[in-house]
């Protein structure tokens, strides 16, 4: 199945893109989509404290993931 | 009541969506670009929002603060893009029979938007460019 991926603030510049999509096993979970991630940019290994949503809602990691997601990851927050 | 926008806006203006019947007290929070950060001058912010889940977020607090405290309106304004230093970054404004629920409600929705907002600061200082990562749901 495709999923789609968002990039924010410094993880965008540390990774060079704003989105891309991935294909992944049916029943895949956010841990699964998050090991390709890490495998695939060298960047984002060992830092701390990334966000992640899926259609706009926070997800843990055990959450399935589904044909057309839009998953997003991005780093601590600075709003208000 | 919601806003996510480039712009500046007006206190004036914003007062008058906000105000209705029964209200005695209006507390009023203002979010500025402060000029210096950890000892370096900030000329200016960049501010970058994933802006669908920032709306829906933001929306999500509001109800959440009027339901909780009682208050009998909120309306949150938040700028994004390129800000100067003293320039305005945000605004929220909470109107409510009485002072208590009103400040109560007001500071419930700045630090619910400091952990849950989809919003980023880049400052902008003479020694470089340095995201601003603070806070988060899971951090």
């Amino acid at each position: 199945m495709r999923i789609r991926i968002r990039y924010y603030a410094s993880l965008r510049e540390l990774i060079g893109t704003s989105s891309e999509e991935l294909d992944l096993e049916e029943g895949s979970r956010v841990g699964d989509l998050m090991r390709v991630i890490m495998g695939l940019h060298e960047a984002l290994k060992g830092l701390k404290g990334i966000l992640i949503a899926v259609n706009g809602e926070y997800v843990e990691m055990d959450e399935e993931l589904r044909e057309g997601d839009l998953v997003a990851l991005f780093p601590p927050l600075s709003g208000g | 009541m919601i806003e996510l926008r480039r712009e500046d806006f007006s206190i004036d203006e914003a007062l008058g969506r906000l105000l209705k019947g029964g209200m005695g007290a209006v507390v009023i929070f203002l979010g500025v670009v402060r000029d210096e950060s950890k000892g370096k001058a900030v000329e200016r912010v960049e501010i970058e929002a994933y802006d669908e889940m920032a709306m829906r977020q933001l929306e999500a607090i509001r109800r959440e603060a009027m339901e909780r405290f009682g208050v009998k309106e909120a309306l949150i304004i938040h700028r994004h893009g390129s800000l100067k230093a003293s320039e305005r970054i945000m605004m929220i404004a909470v109107g409510a029979a009485h002072r208590v629920e009103a400040f109560d409600a007001c500071r419930y929705i700045i630090e619910s938007i400091k952990v849950r907002v989809p919003i980023w600061k880049k400052e902008i200082t003479p020694e470089g460019e340095f995201w601003v990562e603070e806070a988060g749901r899971q951090g």
